[in-house]
């Protein structure tokens, strides 16, 4: 494993069974995620990318082992995610974290702030508990939160300041990896923008690693070292930041680069408008997924699965036009 | 408190006395257009909630208008009020506390202008899905699951052209769905829950277009869907526009949508219009600082910034706004010799472009950033 590296993601795959009948046999699976590798390097954001359904919340909940992975590994610090015990589990957990979509469905109403954050430092034993009430308040401060917040419950905050008591509550365990799972989607625009500053910040300070699941291509822009764009449970490209967007290869990345809006009347753009929607992950596409809705499909893109190949530059691709050039 | 619901109790008696007359004089609700080149006038339009913490100012007098066949974009965070002013013009307000409390919207009937706001109830039933129609944000709850599209479709049909027979209904139902684009066979017979996201939207468009509508109100069209799928459905929404030959006034929070959509574009904030010109005013020259601030703050693709800039504070209390610019406490240009004053009036920069900000004309001030909660 490299030194720089703080998660490698080795062929994650992750089949959910589908069950029919009076027995509850299973009649197929959804492939939600179907062979998923990727590093994330230390202090560094991973951005994913992709339409509703890609499986890219997946991933990020089966590296917690929220659900249980098919196959695979996840290596975390040396260790193998997949393969621990419960005992090992909740060793890790400190070190892995997680924000939610919704904040306002991810903090419990009845528990006041400073319980929802300090609740697992006392799990985890973190510090002591003549510190406890000190630790706290000082997380609070870090993420930007009044110190007399502490005994408020989550209704009398407003959307920006619940997102920020659900990163003093990852942050709290001192993690060293933190998965957020569109943790702005949810939020206006004036407010998004000053959330995702303070996710910098603490980046800065605490040399934190983000994986950061998105479907806003400006934002995952804005906060990504490196991007991986999914397509129906695959990683369909994925390159540093600067790469990927300024010189997008794969079909799917350039019609997804450029459905997104800009905001000045002038600019009419040549805008590549996909046909259709997107297949199901319980029977997709044979050979390469996306050729149901590519422009430029060929005979063999029906056939033959692409590979997921290095074309130079830290760009790696799935697409069999990359050879023919 | 008390006190408050026993006013609102009363103010709930007189709004329903008035809304249940029988026969309005057409002299209460006639009125003129102030530009026959419209299609819709908003003028100091108020909708007030009467409730029991107080009264919140949703709208607070909105001035803007709509001409015929352009679309024109509202944009504003949420709670600015940007919904409440469709909805009025819809007359579908929350009540009982939900009312238009004062102001006109005067609406371009063939017939004769009237004033939505005063019209009576079964004129208004005649108006809202037939001339007006809107287009609402959830595809997934806005279509009724326990019937097919096919039977949603003629229902609106059948409500607003009693004697059409059965054929042409059918035959109907076919040209919309061809229309957004989705006809293939037994399309018409399948229930909300098998087709996907972007195909409910394009139903949902095809309800609102069932009657050729004159003005089409979409209200976050676009903001549940991917981003492919967005594509698709402003192309639509965009060709349409000009085949059927309506207006529309596009809801959103998203600058990019409404820079690619709209020809004139209406800034709110807390209930009021801050800012309104043409999209090349706003996008080129915008003048308020609400308006520059959120445009700054969002990444644009293929564009480097260092920090993302962020308005500090939040959006003040509805209940108990201060009788000074609203925008003041979070802005960074605000002065508090000239700001505090009143609230600001509506100034004219060019002939369409109009600001509500005394300090417009000065230049903005970089940096000075600072990351509230």
């Amino acid at each position: 494993m490299a030194t720089d590296n703080i998660l490698e993601v080795r062929n994650m795959v992750k089949h959910y069974p589908i069950k029919a009948g009076v027995f509850q046999h299973t009649v197929g699976h959804v492939k939600s995620v179907d062979g998923v590798s990727f590093n994330i390097g230390r202090g560094k954001t991973f951005g994913l990318v992709g339409e509703s359904g890609c499986g890219k919340t997946t991933i990020g909940r089966t590296l917690l082992r929220l659900t249980e992975p098919t196959s695979g590994e996840a290596i975390l610090n040396g260790k193998d995610i997949f393969k621990m015990k419960k005992r090992e589990l909740k060793e890790m957990r400190p070190h892995v974290q997680m924000i939610f979509q919704d904040p306002y469905s991810s903090l419990d109403p009845r528990m006041p702030v400073g319980e929802i954050i300090g609740e697992a430092v006392k799990e985890h034993n973190i510090v002591s508990k003549a510190d406890y009430r000190d630790y706290v308040l000082n997380i609070m401060e870090d993420c930007g939160l009044r110190t007399y917040y502490i005994d408020r419950y989550p209704h009398e905050f407003s959307g920006g300041q619940r997102q920020r008591i659900c990163i003093a509550r990852a942050l709290a365990l001192n993690p060293s990896l933190i998965v957020a799972d569109e943790p702005v989607s949810a939020l206006d625009v004036s407010i998004q923008a000053q959330v995702i500053n303070l996710m910098r910040d603490l980046q800065e300070k605490r040399n934190l690693s983000y994986l950061f699941i998105s479907h806003d291509l400006s934002v995952v822009e804005y906060i990504s070292d490196v991007v991986g764009v999914m397509y129906l449970g695959n990683l369909v490209e994925m390159a540093p930041k600067k790469e990927l967007f300024k010189n997008p290869q794969h079909p799917y990345t350039k019609a997804l680069l450029s459905a997104v809006p800009i905001p000045d009347p002038d600019v009419k753009m040549k805008r590549i408008i996909l046909e259709g929607d997107i297949p199901s992950p319980a029977n997709p596409p044979s050979g390469c997924k996306f050729h149901t809705r590519c422009p430029y499909a060929k005979p063999i893109c029906k056939e033959k699965v692409p590979e997921f190949k290095d074309y130079g530059n830290d760009h790696q691709i799935a697409c069999h036009l990359m050879d023919e050039k | 408190m008390k006190e408050i619901k026993a006013l609102n109790k009363k103010m709930y008696k007189k709004f329903n006395q008035e809304k249940k007359r029988n026969n309005v004089p057409e002299s209460e609700y006639v009125t003129e257009m102030r530009n026959p080149q419209n299609i819709v006038e908003f003028d100091n339009l108020k909708t007030y909630f009467y409730t029991d913490q107080g009264t919140v100012k949703a709208v607070d007098g909105v001035t803007f208008e709509i001409p015929m066949g352009k679309t024109i974009g509202i944009v504003g965070e949420s709670g600015c009020g940007k919904s409440v002013t469709s909805l009025s013009l819809m007359r579908l307000l929350q009540g009982p506390q939900g009312q238009i409390s004062g102001g006109e919207i005067r609406y371009n009937r063939d017939e004769q202008p009237v004033d939505i706001a005063k019209v009576p109830v079964k004129l208004m039933q005649k108006i809202r899905g037939n001339e007006i129609s809107m287009i609402f944000q959830e595809p997934m709850t806005s279509l009724n699951p326990v019937f097919t599209i096919g039977d949603q479709l003629s229902e609106i049909l059948k409500l607003h052209n009693p004697d059409m027979d059965k054929k042409d209904m059918e035959e109907r139902v076919i040209e919309l769905l061809r229309l957004v684009g989705i006809v293939r066979d037994g399309i018409s017979d399948s229930y909300p829950h098998e087709l996907s996201g972007g195909m409910k939207q394009r139903v949902v468009i095809a309800m609102a277009l069932a009657c050729n509508p004159r003005l089409i109100i979409a209200d976050e069209p676009t903001t549940a869907l991917d981003v492919t799928i967005q594509a698709q459905i402003l192309d639509l929404l965009r060709n349409l526009k000009d085949k059927i030959n309506a207006s529309i006034m596009l809801i959103t929070h998203d600058l990019g949508v409404v820079a690619e959509m709209a020809d004139y574009v209406v800034v709110m904030y807390a209930g009021r219009v801050v800012e309104q010109g043409t999209a090349q005013d706003i996008f080129h020259n915008p003048a308020h600082p609400y308006t520059v601030g959120l445009m700054k703050s969002r990444p644009v693709l293929n564009e480097e910034i260092g920090r993302l800039y962020s308005i500090p504070g939040n959006v003040p209390n509805p209940i108990n706004m201060p009788s000074h610019c609203y925008f003041k406490n979070r802005c960074e240009k605000g002065v508090e010799k000239i700001c505090g004053g009143e609230y600001p009036p509506m100034i004219d920069l060019s002939e369409t472009h109009k600001v509500a900000c005394y300090r417009c004309n000065e230049a903005v001030q970089e940096g000075g950033e600072a990351d509230g909660n």
